[in-house]
């Protein structure tokens, strides 16, 4: 059998999230590390610390600290691919909603003394500051599009790129279109495919967790939403949520 | 002599810290437990957010517990707007909540603690020792974890739970269709259960505790109940901030907690167990005897033991279930504000909203059972060091990162704090 690949999952600014989504592949875990992965940095299940270098390493969280500077280029230099996992690492996450906003107000919010909190003006994509072979979306991921990426990566074929919209699985589902039948603002249209059409799926509308993709018309959804009665402060959030500081986003006014 | 000791990073919990400690001729001069974990700010980015927008957005403060924060935001909301929600609906949000205490707990104790008690470094090399037992463990978080899927869509992250109940919920027979998945694991977990209370074997570190948790009369508490503590308190929830108090310090981006009298506090499974033991189901009441709740290090234990309680919960609410009439009431907003805790798997979980008369967010306040427990841990550290002074430093560093294992600590919520750092 050939080597094991050797990985590393690494955690900025988020939830955990992601990477709880790897330890909830209760079954097929359990076979990929006998078979196929050799864990080396993983600090939420291992106490092993292995300094590399790694096959593959998984990033989670955005880039929001000074610290995580240097230690983004550190993992960077040390792994061969490097796949972010999940909104924060691929385009900046929740925490970016403070990117609009001055840091000292926000600091000023939470703590007493912001003089001792340390933190950088923006909360960013992982690759705005190294560069990042694969990108998995979604807030959490998905775990079938994880389990399939590492399986590539294991075999050393290329991974299958998600080219649709949710609704497209709204369809393929049977699914009732939310945003026409039921006037909710859904961010379906311009949200890439991977999680199953999982909000029109419990009737409610998308909150495009997975991102944009990239062939867009974002004009014609603000449009929509303010036909259904959305005030612009609404329509401008339904843009600016957890994958707000995407590319084809951040741009987006009312 | 001085002498540092550090555990850093501190593995196997969830989020980025550091134990620091700092001994002078054999006396503990100073113990931090440090969060470096970056500060997110959310209580100031749902300024001006709908109320509509609080629970998808508080569930990104951890992946581990979104259901806490959904529960605590939806309900401190909902007493705002003075808002009834069916009863009906009321227990398929503490079914939701059971999915979540079973797969944290299982999560924690079998693939994050249990390597301790076997001097192993995680738990793909216990799996290769106690197979039958890590299967089991295995089995109970993946049945957590189809129960919040059921209800929510997926366990990480909900989407269903909303101001007002659900957007929607499955039919029926999907909720019938679990029983037989819980059940199994259930008997596979009670059959390992017996090997477990005689084998995992907690060190003993005598300390005074001061128990908080709250009290829901005769159910064992989730999302109802008075704050109580093991002292005798037993106020409203509404006053929590008359009696407890958050303050910052240097070394951390997690706000720490005491009582209003000074004293650090404890909050979570062992606590819980202490208010509320006679409400425990019988599988997990049956091991009772095994938890002494003057060891803080039993914190592992008493999560076992709800785990056996939620598992057993969640198969009789399935058992009961009849679809819903309607799985959300209307919503209307006004000016107002309203505060609420639940019991996240971690302990009490504060959420208080103050919303303008469109139920746009005023202002927000936040305090994690991390943050609150975090001011004990490093007493209890201090307490470890100290009754243990003549053991070996790496003795000292197994048995430091055990203790603040045995908290669940999650750092990501702390943070919204862990390496070990030992000076000698």
């Amino acid at each position: 059998m050939a080597e094991k690949l050797k990985i590393a999952v690494v955690k900025f600014a988020s939830c955990s999230g992601c990477q709880g989504v790897l330890l909830d592949a209760e079954e097929e875990l359990p076979l990929l590390v006998d078979n196929y992965l050799d864990i080396q940095y993983f600090i939420e299940a291992t106490s092993m610390i292995g300094e590399g270098p790694y096959d593959l390493a998984l990033v989670e969280g955005s880039i929001s600290v000074p610290e995580d500077l240097k230690r983004v280029k550190e993992i960077r230099e040390r792994s061969k691919i490097v796949a972010t996992i999940g909104a924060c690492a691929t385009t900046g996450g929740i925490q970016a909603l403070r990117n609009w906003a001055s840091l000292n107000d926000f600091s000023r919010i939470v703590y007493l003394k912001p003089e001792w909190i340390a933190s950088l003006d923006k909360s960013t994509p992982i690759s705005e500051h190294v560069k990042v072979d694969y990108e998995l979306n979604g807030c959490p991921i998905s775990k079938q599009q994880l389990l399939d990426f590492i399986v590539s990566m294991v075999i050393g074929k290329r991974p299958r790129i998600e080219r649709n919209s949710v609704c497209v699985e709204c369809k393929r589902l049977g699914n009732v279109c939310v945003l026409v039948a039921n006037k909710l603002p859904c961010m379906g249209p311009v949200t890439k495919a991977g999680c199953g059409a999982l909000c029109p799926s419990y009737g409610r509308d998308c909150y495009s967790c997975f991102g944009p993709f990239e062939d867009i018309n974002v004009e014609s959804l603000k449009e929509k939403f303010k036909e259904i009665g959305l005030k612009d402060y609404e329509v401008l959030h339904k843009f600016r949520e957890f994958t707000g500081y995407s590319k084809q986003f951040r741009e987006v006014k009312v | 002599m001085e002498k540092v000791y550090e555990v850093n990073p501190l593995t196997r919990v969830e989020g980025e810290g550091r134990i620091y400690v700092r001994v002078k001729e054999n006396m503990v001069e100073d113990v931090k437990v440090n969060i470096y974990e970056p500060p997110r700010f959310f209580e100031a980015f749902l300024l001006g957010r709908s109320y509509k927008d609080v629970p998808d957005i508080v569930a990104r403060i951890c992946g581990i517990c979104p259901v806490a924060y959904q529960m605590s935001s939806t309900h401190a909301i909902e007493k705002a707007f003075n808002l009834e929600v069916d009863q009906a609906i009321e227990k398929v949000r503490r079914l939701l909540y059971c999915g979540e205490w079973i797969q944290s707990h299982a999560l924690h104790f079998f693939l994050l603690a249990l390597p301790d008690f076997f001097g192993l470094q995680d738990v793909f090399e216990l799996m290769k020792v106690q197979p039958d037992v890590v299967k089991a463990g295995l089995e109970v978080k993946k049945a957590g974890n189809s129960i919040m899927a059921l209800i929510g869509g997926r366990s990480i992250h909900p989407v269903s739970p909303c101001v007002g109940g659900f957007t929607d919920l499955p039919p029926e027979y999907k909720f019938k269709r679990l029983i037989e998945q819980l059940k199994n694991a259930e008997r596979n977990v009670l059959k390992v259960s017996d090997w477990i209370m005689e084998n995992v074997k907690v060190p003993e570190l005598k300390h005074e505790l001061e128990l908080v948790s709250l009290w829901d009369q005769g159910n064992y508490p989730m999302i109802y109940g008075k704050v109580a503590s093991s002292s005798g308190l037993r106020v409203n929830q509404e006053d929590y901030d008359k009696y407890f108090e958050e303050y910052q310090v240097e070394h951390s981006t997690a706000l720490h907690s005491k009582t209003k009298e000074g004293k650090t506090y404890i909050v979570g499974p062992l606590s819980r167990f202490k208010l509320n033991v006679s409400s425990l189901y019988p599988h997990a009441k049956q091991f009772a005897e095994f938890v002494n709740d003057k060891n803080v290090y039993m914190q592992n234990i008493a999560r076992f033991l709800e785990m056996l309680h939620s598992l057993e919960e969640a198969i009789e609410i399935l058992g009961n279930y009849k679809e819903l009439s309607r799985s959300k009431v209307p919503v209307e907003p006004k000016k107002s504000s309203g505060a609420w805790i639940t019991e996240a798997p971690r302990g009490m979980l504060y959420h208080r909203y103050e919303l303008d008369d469109s139920g746009r967010i005023k202002s927000a306040k936040i305090i994690p059972p991390t943050s609150q427990n975090l001011a004990n841990m490093e007493d209890n550290l201090k307490a470890l060091l100290e009754s243990r002074r003549h053991e070996s430093d790496e003795e000292l560093v197994r048995l430091s990162g055990m203790l603040i294992r045995s908290y669940d600590p999650c750092i990501s919520c702390s943070a919204h704090a862990l390496q070990i750092k030992i000076d000698r």
